[in-house]
């Protein structure tokens, strides 16, 4: 326990010593450039945007359609993700479009969907979707055909359908599967928004990054970007609050 | 215990005191298609489970005890030929026949606690609330010795303790017949002597129609009303035997009962027969 705990500071340790060095690099003008801001100075730009409410707004803009393009995705990619994993047609029908959708990299959805969408929120939100849904297609699909037939037998001996296996057997037991691409499909998400924000229309997180360092707010860019960190890391750990939560009876 | 759904049970069991059985196999073929053509496992078997027996199936490994049980539970479709619950045909497991799987730890929900799988028959049915179904659960519990662990995971319990969660859940739906295949033959002695004790006291309080499958001839005698022995590929029924010690029976004094000893023998002796050894064989 004592030297989990001692592990622990020595990787925030780390954390301090590389601001320090970062603080100290352009204290004592070992960075060449003038544009790169102190550490200090990126905080006091994070908090100046955080009291005038640039940054929450930006930062809100982000992630309503983050979030809002990440449950259309799971929602659809469940229900698709078991059609394919419990019916065989379903399965040959959609594997070969899935597996050669899914190695282009998901910002190059954007431009395609700028010229079907255009610049706003509906494209943004539409490119998070199809990018995230690929992830926890291939997961949900995989735990759904993993599912081990004598459990999905014990569901018929005891009386239920198919509707009623699916939903209280084969489902849940794919859930671990599922929330792993839920998470590999949270991240895409969160750069997904963040670069069509950069790409397409003035509003977000990642438009405000870009516009910063364009207009020489370099301090503010660097406030955006650890703006992102935080969030990104708050999120994640929600996540897996959540899923350790949901998966409890594996460490039970 | 559950005593609306029994007293149901017992008006309709009435009609079936006019003789039917309450499972009925008639003139069962079962083939499966296999590398080079079709291989067929049963061939017309018939078999009458009467109400409230015992009946125990044995015979040599791969002869279609399995086959013949899931048959009879709805879970696998007859090639020909027809199975009969209560007098209708089976197509799909019949509510109030409960099958428990060999592989027994395998049928259990990892992620539902103890008595989440207790209930989990019972969630089905919208006439039974919650409170009802967790009074249902925990009186199962109780019978099968799980009360102080319904709030475990199934991860943390022993293999025999597993077994007797899949039993008190098979049994929450209050079924008429319970159907179990090779249900111990991965338990140690002691715990199967425990759980050779409990199914028999569950049998006889909550008086349900069991049929067993087991490869161990003691445990078919020391169990059953009535044991069949199949004959190997393709299986038909070779011995069919009326099994009528009094209840409660003493597995050690019963051992030594001549009686037992005689149809102890010509099981075996079916069963030897089976696998071409002689006595001589067996004996070394
Ligand atoms: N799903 C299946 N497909 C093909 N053959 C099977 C299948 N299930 C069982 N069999 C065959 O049927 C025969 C009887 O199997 P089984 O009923 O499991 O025997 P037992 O339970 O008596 O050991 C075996 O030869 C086995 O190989
Ligand atoms: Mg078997």
């Amino acid at each position: 326990m004592i030297r989990r705990l001692s592990l622990r500071a020595t990787g925030i340790g780390l954390i301090v010593l590389l601001v320090v060095a970062w603080e100290l690099a352009v204290r004592l003008q070992l960075v060449d450039s003038p544009s790169i801001p102190s550490f200090s100075a990126s905080v006091a730009a994070l908090v100046g945007g955080i009291t005038d409410g640039t940054l929450p707004v930006a930062m809100g803009e982000t992630l309503s359609r983050v979030l809002v393009g990440y449950v259309v995705a799971v929602v659809a990619a469940v229900v698709v993700g078991a059609l394919m994993g419990t019916s065989r047609f379903v399965y040959y029908l959609l594997e070969p479009v899935t597996e050669l959708l899914r190695p282009i990299p998901s910002a190059a959805y954007i431009p395609i969907a700028i010229l079907l969408l255009g610049v706003g929120s509906e494209m943004k939100i539409a490119v998070i979707a199809l990018t995230s849904f690929f992830p926890v297609v291939l997961s949900t699909c995989g735990g759904v055909r993993s599912v081990d037939p004598i459990l999905v037998d014990t569901g018929r001996t005891l009386g239920y359908g198919p509707l009623g296996r699916l939903r209280r057997i084969v489902l849940p037991s794919a859930l671990p599967e599922t929330l792993t691409g839920m998470r590999v499909a949270l991240g895409i998400a969160l750069i997904v928004g963040i670069v069509s924000e950069m790409l397409a229309g003035d509003t977000g997180i990642g438009y405000l990054i870009l516009e910063s360092q364009r207009i020489f707010q370099v301090p503010l860019m660097f406030a955006g970007i650890i703006t992102l960190a935080l969030v990104g890391y708050l999120l994640n750990l929600a996540f897996v609050r959540v899923e350790s939560h949901l998966l409890r009876w594996r460490t039970a | 215990m559950l005593p609306e759904t029994v007293a149901s049970d017992r008006a309709t069991r009435a009609d079936e005191q006019a003789g039917h059985p309450v499972l009925a196999a008639r003139d069962v073929v079962k083939s499966y298609l296999a590398r080079g053509g079709e291989s067929v496992v049963l061939d017309h078997v018939d078999l009458d489970v009467a109400d409230g027996d015992f009946l125990t199936i044995v015979g040599p490994s791969g002869c279609g005890k399995t086959t013949m049980l899931q048959l009879l539970a709805g879970l696998s479709p007859v090639t020909s030929g027809s199975v009969r619950f209560a007098g209708t045909v089976v197509e799909s497991p019949p509510p109030g026949v409960v099958y428990v799987f060999q592989q027994f730890a395998k049928s259990i929900f990892p992620w539902r606690t103890v008595l989440d799988n207790v209930v989990f028959g019972l969630e089905r049915d919208r006439g039974i609330d919650r409170r009802r179904r967790t009074e249902i659960g925990r009186e199962m519990l109780g019978r099968v010795g799980l009360e102080a662990y319904e709030r475990h995971y199934p991860g943390q319990l022993s293999g025999g303790m597993q077994q007797r969660l899949a039993i008190a859940r098979a049994l929450a739906t209050s079924p008429r017949v319970l159907l179990m295949d090779e249900p111990f033959s991965a338990l140690d002695a002691l715990t199967r002597a425990k759980l050779q004790k409990l199914v028999l006291d569950l049998w006889r309080s909550l008086g349900i129609t069991v049929v067993f499958v087991t490869h161990d001839i003691e445990e078919a005698l020391l169990l059953s009303t009535r044991v069949v022995a199949l004959r190997k590929s393709p299986a038909t029924v070779d011995i069919d035997l009326r099994v009528d010690f009094a209840h409660p029976r003493n597995p050690v004094t019963l051992g030594e009962d001549p009686r037992f000893l005689a149809m102890r023998r010509q099981l075996l002796d079916s069963i030897y027969r089976q696998e071409g050894l002689s006595y001589e064989d067996g004996a070394r």
